[in-house]
């Protein structure tokens, strides 16, 4: 268990490529922390750097303190899990979960102790003696986590472990090594593309686009209160609508004015973002929240199961999108019907379109 | 990328490797070259021997005889190579393991041993040829240009069967069966959809079998009789009786580099656009074939690889059979074997010791450079990977002459000791070794030797507990092939050899020469014999048929 501070982390490719710029970082000792982007976003340079795989241009890595960043990677004492798995394959299960354990000087009893109870964690007691060839990638990567973890190390290091797997596997691993790693406390950070199985599994999650780090906070906060643009469109499906103050004091929106809140610190324009599910459909009869209302008719329908997913147009061309959860049949055939909806004030979220940053409202 | 590993072995190995590369690859060829404008009395420079090279009648039939007898055996191992793989890749062709085996065998022989035994059947006075002429059917004899093509087509197709089948089998189905569904017939497939798909592999082999056609010096000189080619010609004038004349034959081993280096060029341009990757596969289907299509494609697979085996088969047979001096008498006894063990057991000595300390330092070198430069890369690895492309188009004679030039003088005077012979081998073979160690590593995820560091491992350990470990079987497969090659050598070391340092392939070439059949017949079968026993032992380890032996 280690707390793990990044400063100023910088690392180029060539002269123009910036991997990562600037990067600052605290992890709490114990957490699972998640570094969540697209492909290219500087997630596995970041987890590649404090493994001591790759050498950053500029900052430093400490663990509880200690600077690591100077020292060679087989001895910072970081576990790491891969995408593709990195078993040994000339080794039997149970050598490659004992491969770290020999290194530290373990042996006899003590070594065959150890590598059980690893085995028994992630459920592969039965498997000690076979060779890796003959397990599915499910299996092997259950190994590569009991590889990594037997050695106690500080940290944790798993990049995309479950990427390779398919998708029924994909989600019961996720919950393993959720548990796996709160029963043992190691420090964690965890690389991910998949921003659902980000905000399951971790405590804390830094969203990264183009070397940089857009924000950081427990799942809850990525996903309702995101910080910057980059976040709210990158995590779950979000509308962004184009707004701004009209003369008369209002807010100008799909081509009409609303009165709605007083938007600070943005003189002119600004970007609404509005989750699909945040957005209500006025039926004949039920209450209708407060908020922006809007005519527009339904250009497509897409039942999901769980929700069903409207496409609706607005007079003034704008799509909006909006979720409904548990769908009644008789809403499912309403394409190119009119239909109005709500947009509660409240759950917009403003942005600064210039900046990408987050501004607040004023409550009307 | 780098690690944070300090410079330790590896800037050694490559400190070693360029070393190593100035002194037996740069320096030899820079010697060559610079001599082929040297004039032969006083030193000048001069281009006389170039001017000669291109207008005198003598050398330009050399050239056009060298681009003809290429370009005709590379035709030659195209069409045999090609249809052996396609049919025994997507047919169920009976026994096409040993076929692969047999396919493989031929071509860890030499070519002037082929040569020898086409000669034994259709010479003057070949046993088949006197048998034909005996019922009255007419038997041309086999020297000259065919001669050296139908030894080379049957030589070198293997090359293009083993990197073709490949290929075939790889080849993705899905885009076949949507030519198919889009209304092409499947002849028509065949040609515009499925030689395109492998035509990567088409091309290097087809390159391949050219540049080591023109490169072959044993079989012109056994099998050309009157037809001369660059190869002949280089040692010719190198060689002669009269004084050598190191000029001309320079030049010619300037020329010889160069068409090949054209050829390496064209073919590069040309497959470089054609690289279809993907990651969806689709195996093609092997079917099964009956009635007269059955019978046609066992026939023509059988037939290729029994001409193939022929040679081989003959000369075993030859040296089991009495002989009185050089004459071969009815009746088989192991008079040969005899002779060989008494006048010449120290040519099999010298070639097993050359063999072996040559695959050494090849597999020790070569493993650790395949390892720069596909883990640590830079612009040092990078040029070395570059250089190391040289042995490719240089014809063994050309660096066996441009050995004898480059070190005949301190302080590198080993001329006429086996150390020079070792060193030949040594800087001729290693690029393989280099490029099989490299293929290996780059199909070999890196994380493996990451998560043995993140578990402690420094990254010298990380090499010898985990990669090594992988990429063991390959490197001994590569080593053998390394031995075969290197025990089967011949037209470098017959530049360089002296009294004392004669190797098999020598010996047999020799004695091919003086007619002293017998004994060529019994050396050449011993070493059949190692050659075929290494060969398997190399399939055996790994598990990608041939293909790792080119």
């Amino acid at each position: 268990m280690a707390s793990v501070e990044i400063r100023g982390l910088e690392k180029s490719y060539g002269s123009t490529v910036k991997a990562l710029q600037d990067i600052d970082i605290h992890i709490e000792s114990g957490s699972f922390f998640t570094l969540l982007g697209p492909s290219g976003c500087g997630k596995t340079t970041l987890l590649r750097s404090i493994a001591g795989f790759l050498t950053p241009d500029r900052g430093e890595i400490h663990i509880d303190g200690q600077r690591i960043d100077t020292v060679p990677a087989h001895r910072r004492d970081i576990g790491m899990v891969f995408q593709d798995y990195a078993i040994f394959p000339h080794l039997s299960v149970a050598d490659n979960v004992g491969f770290g354990l020999k290194n530290r000087g373990v042996s006899g009893q003590a070594l065959r102790q150890r590598v059980a109870e690893a085995l028994a964690t992630v459920q592969l007691d039965a498997y000690a003696e076979r060779m890796p060839t003959a397990l599915s990638g499910g299996q092997q990567q259950r190994v590569g986590l009991a590889r990594a973890m037997v050695i106690r190390p500080q940290l944790l290091l798993m990049d995309e472990p479950l990427s390779n797997l398919d998708a029924k596997l994909r989600l019961e691993l996720r919950e393993d090594i959720r548990d796996i790693q709160k029963q043992l406390g190691i420090t964690t950070v965890y690389v991910t593309h998949d921003q659902e199985e980000a905000l399951v599994i971790s405590d804390r999650i830094c969203v990264m686009n183009k070397g940089v780090v857009e924000q950081i906070g427990t799942p809850w906060e990525i996903y309702k209160i995101p910080q910057r643009r980059f976040v709210a469109g990158f995590v779950g499906s979000m509308n962004f609508f184009p707004a701004q103050h009209d003369s008369r004091g209002g807010i100008a929106m799909f081509g009409g004015s609303f009165a709605g809140p007083t938007l600070a610190s943005v003189p002119a324009a600004a970007e609404a973002a509005v989750r699909p599910e945040d957005i209500s459909i006025v039926r004949p009869g039920a209450a209708v929240p407060a908020g922006l209302r809007l005519a527009t008719t339904v250009a497509k329908l897409s039942f999901m199961g769980r929700e069903a997913q409207y496409t609706l147009k607005a007079a003034d061309g704008s799509i909006v999108l909006v979720h409904l959860p548990n769908p009644e049949l008789s809403l499912l055939s309403l394409s190119g019907h009119a239909m109005e909806i709500v947009i509660p004030w409240e759950r917009i979220i403003w942005f600064d379109p210039a900046s990408g940053d987050r501004v607040g409202a004023v409550a009307a | 990328m780098s690690s944070r590993a300090r410079p330790g072995i590896w800037t050694a190995t490559l400190v070693v490797a360029w070393l190593v590369v100035a002194v037996l690859l740069i320096y030899p060829v820079i010697t060559i070259l610079s001599e082929s404008f040297i004039d032969n009395s006083g030193g000048h420079f001069t281009l006389a021997h170039y001017a000669t090279m291109f207008t005198d009648d003598y050398y330009r039939q050399a050239l056009f005889g060298s681009l003809f007898v290429g370009l005709a055996s590379m035709i030659g191992s195209l069409v045999l190579g090609l249809a052996l793989a396609f049919l025994t890749t997507r047919f169920v062709i009976r026994g096409s393991g040993l076929l692969s085996t047999l396919t493989i065998l031929a071509l860890a022989t030499p070519a002037f041993v082929n040569a020898y035994a086409w000669i034994m059947m259709f010479g003057a006075n070949g046993f088949i040829r006197t048998g034909l002429t005996s019922l009255g059917l007419p038997a041309p004899t086999i020297y000259g240009a065919g001669g050296i093509i139908l030894v080379f087509t049957f030589k070198y197709f293997p090359y293009v069967y083993l990197l073709t089948a490949n290929a075939f089998a790889a080849a993705n189905r899905s885009v076949e069966e949507a030519a198919e569904n889009l209304g092409t017939p499947p002849v028509a497939c065949f040609f515009k959809v499925t030689l395109p798909l492998i035509f990567p592999a088409l091309s290097s082999s087809a390159l391949l079998t050219f540049v080591l056609s023109i490169a072959d010096y044993g079989t012109p000189a056994v099998i050309g009789r009157n037809f001369h080619v660059l190869a002949t010609e280089a040692y010719m004038q190198f060689s002669s009786e009269l004084g050598g004349n190191l000029g001309m034959a320079s030049t010619i081993s300037i020329v010889l580099m160069a068409i090949s280096l054209l050829f390496v060029a064209l073919q590069r341009r040309l497959a470089s656009r054609d690289r279809y990757g993907g990651a969806m596969m689709n195996r093609p289907i092997v079917k099964h074939l009956t009635g007269g299509r059955w019978l046609l494609s066992h026939v023509v697979c059988y037939a290729i690889v029994f001409i193939a085996t022929l040679p081989s088969a003959v000369v075993v047979y030859y040296s089991f059979r009495k002989t009185r001096g050089p004459v071969f008498q009815p009746g088989f006894g192991l008079g040969s074997y005899e002779r060989v063990l008494h006048n010449v057991s120290d040519a099999i000595v010298n070639s097993l010791i050359f063999s072996v300390s040559s695959v050494a330092f090849i597999v020790v070198l070569g493993t650790l450079i395949g390892y720069l430069l596909v883990r640590r890369g830079g612009i040092f690895a990078s040029w070395l990977d570059n250089v190391l492309m040289i042995p490719y188009i240089v014809p063994g004679i050309v660096m066996g002459i441009g050995f004898l030039a480059a070190f005949n003088q301190p302080p590198l005077a080993i001329t006429g000791t086996g150390l020079i012979i070792v060193l030949v081998i040594f800087i001729r073979r290693l690029p393989y070794a280099v490029r099989s160690t490299a293929a290996i590593l780059g199909q070999l995820s890196r994380s493996s030797e990451e998560a043995a560091i993140s578990l402690g491992c420094s990254p010298a350990q990380a090499f010898l507990r985990v990669t090594l470990w992988l990429i063991l079987p390959g490197v001994f497969a590569g080593a053998l092939m390394s031995f075969v090659t290197a025990i089967n050598e011949l037209s470098s070391s017959l530049v360089l050899y002296v009294g004392s340092t004669m190797t098999m392939p020598v010996r047999i070439y020799l004695s091919v020469l003086d007619g002293d059949y017998g004994t060529a017949s019994a050396l050449a079968t011993i070493l059949l014999a190692v050659t075929a026993i290494a060969v398997v032992a190399a399939l055996k380890l790994t598990k990608q048929g041939g293909r790792s032996i080119i």
